[in-house]
């Protein structure tokens, strides 16, 4: 399933290379949610994470267009995400945000959930932005996105057992929300 | 229990961008990448490449498959099928023989070896390039295209193959042995072979770049004809050396025997002789004591023949000689140039400020050295000096080249003159047919045609005159070089 969709992509890749527009835009039909989710929740602001999502696709279409091949398109489109987080987040160090975005990242870190119930949400949007960056994103790559670990591993560019332990890392700190 | 929750974060996949910015953007990006392609056409390399990356798909969960279709393709190949095709460059079969080639000079280990593949590929490229010039089902600007590419590849063949061939010989170096010579011979062979059969394509092609490239790779392969050439006439001019002062030696031992004979006292003579008349037990051996070194001498020789001999070089010269002598007509041309340069020089005054009038004047004497440089390569040639003729014709080649260079840019400056000429007789002859037509009766239009007639056909006369006198007429060559050239030369080319 995951070879078959990587092929899809790399077929709908060489169209759009040779002129076909739309292949690029089912390529986008394909992943800007995806990319669009995993941005969102690590900026946790909607308009930053549109404008790094379409930022993402633009970057990657310019690379393509310059001629350079891209052989996993998932892939890459992850790492050129979390490449614009993490500029985002740089260029943010340097200049003094309005009030309202330091207000609105601000995670009550006292919820406290059964995880037996069923979750509204917000809470368990609330639980995830709880959780650090590093292992939040992989999280959403592994929970969300239902991507493997090898996957993760090479989007991440760490090593399957590194990304086992921060899974594990999860799951100690969830532990703190979870009703006794 | 953590796990439960982390299952639950699935949920979260609801989470997505609104429908409208979603619509927007990709709009946006398919308007980029149309706006960016506008000109692109979808190539026949990128259906292949869909086309392999489904194909691998379905063939790679079966290595029976695999197997089956990797017969099937030697079957086909082995038919002959792609040999048919393989001669077009925009083909896939075309694509797929190159890579093949590719593959062998990968596996080409020694230097050796890649100079014969490189002179096996550049022979191909000369027969593809023959056959794309045959071809008359195809656009003139596609045989343009695959000529140029084509003869192109087979001067990077003979490039490559020289290089190789000077690896060779620096490794060899100190000890220049049968194999350098006898690589070197082949490489000038299908050098010559390859400077003649292109000649072919430009007799069949019209088009005048073509004929341009081709004639710039004819001239690159002489360079390079000309360096092992000159490898190969050493070779030969020392090989001879060699054998000449052992037979030298031979004469001198032989002499040194016989008064060492007269010398000696008459029982010593005859215990010599009787010595001899043991070992000489027959014709051959007798013949073997009397010329101690003559095997030697047999075996040397028999060496050069193996790898080099005089007679194949000057059949490769000779060749060269011929081609010289057909490039004397172009020369001629210069004669020419010169009048016509001469003629709008004086009609028009801007013109004599062109390089070209000072360049034209500069080679006017060009047709005459070429003749003199032919007869005396000729000269050389019968008196045995390679080498010098060798220089001779070089020479000669030098001299061409300059003169086409300018003969061409004549004819541009020539072309244009006439086109003006044209526009102009036109518009006068309008105006005149006009003015006649309302003014003269039709007996006196007839009557200023007339004189008009005359004065053509007077300029034409004069014109073939001062041509016929400047124009310097092909040598006939001689009988030793034609003998020497496997392909006789055309009669018409010698008239």
């Amino acid at each position: 399933m995951q070879e078959s969709s990587q092929i899809e992509d790399r077929i709908l890749i060489i169209r759009a290379t040779e002129g076909d527009a739309e292949a690029f835009g089912l390529l986008f039909d394909k992943y800007s949610k995806r990319i669009y989710r995993f941005i969102y929740y690590k900026v946790s602001r909607t308009e930053i994470a549109e404008d790094l999502t379409s930022q993402s696709f633009l970057k990657t279409w310019e690379h393509l267009y310059e001629g350079s091949k891209i052989n996993n398109f998932q892939q890459w489109i992850y790492r050129v995400a979390r490449n614009l987080v993490i500029d985002y987040y740089r260029s943010r160090e340097k200049e003094e945000l309005p009030l309202i975005y330091q207000e609105e990242e601000i995670i009550d870190g006292s919820l406290i959930v059964d995880p037996e119930s069923s979750l509204k949400l917000e809470e368990l949007k609330k639980l995830l932005l709880s959780l650090k960056s590093d292992i939040r994103e992989i999280v959403i790559l592994k929970f969300i996105e239902d991507l493997s670990i090898k996957e993760i591993a090479k989007i991440v560019d760490k090593s399957p057992g590194n990304v086992r332990v921060i899974i594990h890392r999860a799951i100690k700190e969830l532990k703190n929300n979870i009703k006794d | 229990m953590p796990e439960r929750l982390l299952k639950q974060f699935k949920k979260l996949d609801q989470t997505g961008p609104s429908a409208e910015w979603q619509e927007g953007v990709r709009d946006f990006l398919v308007k980029r990448v149309s706006q960016n392609t506008i000109t692109k056409k979808a190539s026949w390399q990128s259906s292949l490449e869909i086309f392999s990356i489904v194909w691998v798909r379905k063939l790679l969960p079966s290595p029976v498959k695999m197997i089956t279709a990797l017969i099937i393709l030697t079957l086909v190949g082995g038919t002959g099928l792609m040999a048919q095709a393989s001669y077009i460059p925009s083909g896939a079969f075309y694509t797929a023989k190159r890579f093949g080639e590719n593959v062998q000079l990968v596996f080409a280990i020694t230097p050796q070896s890649e100079t014969k593949i490189n002179l096996k590929f550049a022979e191909e490229r000369k027969k593809e390039a023959v056959k794309l010039a045959k071809k008359e089902d195809i656009k003139p600007e596609e045989k343009k295209e695959y000529i140029n590419t084509v003869v192109k590849s087979l001067k990077q063949n003979i490039s490559a193959a020289q290089t190789s061939l000077d690896i060779v010989k620096e490794r060899e170096k100190e000890n220049q042995n049968s194999d350098t010579i006898k690589l070197t011979k082949e490489l000038t062979e299908n050098v010559s072979q390859n400077i003649d059969d292109l000649e072919e394509v430009k007799a069949i092609v019209s088009i005048k770049e073509v004929k341009a490239v081709v004639t710039q790779v004819q001239n690159e392969l002489e360079k390079v004809e000309d360096d092992s050439l000159k490898d190969l006439i050493k070779e030969v001019e020392k090989k001879e050396k060699q054998d000449n002062s052992e037979v030298k030696v031979e004469l001198v031992q032989a002499e040194a025997t016989s008064t060492e004979s007269e010398l000696l006292p008459e029982e010593n003579i005859d215990g010599y002789q009787a010595e001899v008349a043991v070992e000489a037990s027959g014709n051959e051996t007798t013949e073997a004591f009397a010329d101690p070194s003559a095997d030697q001498v047999k075996k040397t020789k028999e060496g050069v023949t193996e790898t080099v001999t005089r007679e194949e070089v000057q059949q490769i010269l000779a060749k060269k000689i011929t081609r010289a002598n057909k490039k004397i007509q172009e020369v001629g041309k210069i004669a020419e140039a010169f009048d016509l340069v001469e003629t709008i020089k004086d009609a028009d005054e801007e013109i004599a400020d062109y390089d070209v009038v000072k360049e034209v004047s500069n080679v006017v004497d060009n047709p005459a050295q070429v003749q003199e440089a032919l007869t005396q390569a000729i000269t050389l040639f019968d008196n045995g000096n390679l080498a010098k003729a060798l220089d001779k014709v070089i020479e000669i080649k030098e001299i061409t080249t300059k003169s086409e260079a300018i003969i061409s840019r004549i004819e541009e400056i020539k072309e244009s003159q006439e086109a003006v000429d044209k526009n102009n007789k036109d518009n006068n002859q309008q105006k005149a047919s006009t003015s006649t037509s309302e003014v003269l009766p039709e007996s006196q239009t007839g009557k200023v045609k007339g004189v008009v007639e005359v004065v053509d056909v007077d300029l034409k006369k004069e014109s073939s005159t001062s041509t016929s006198e400047t124009t310097p007429k092909i040598i006939p060559l001689k009988e030793s070089v034609k003998k020497k050239v496997q392909e006789p030369v055309k009669a018409e080319n010698l008239k």
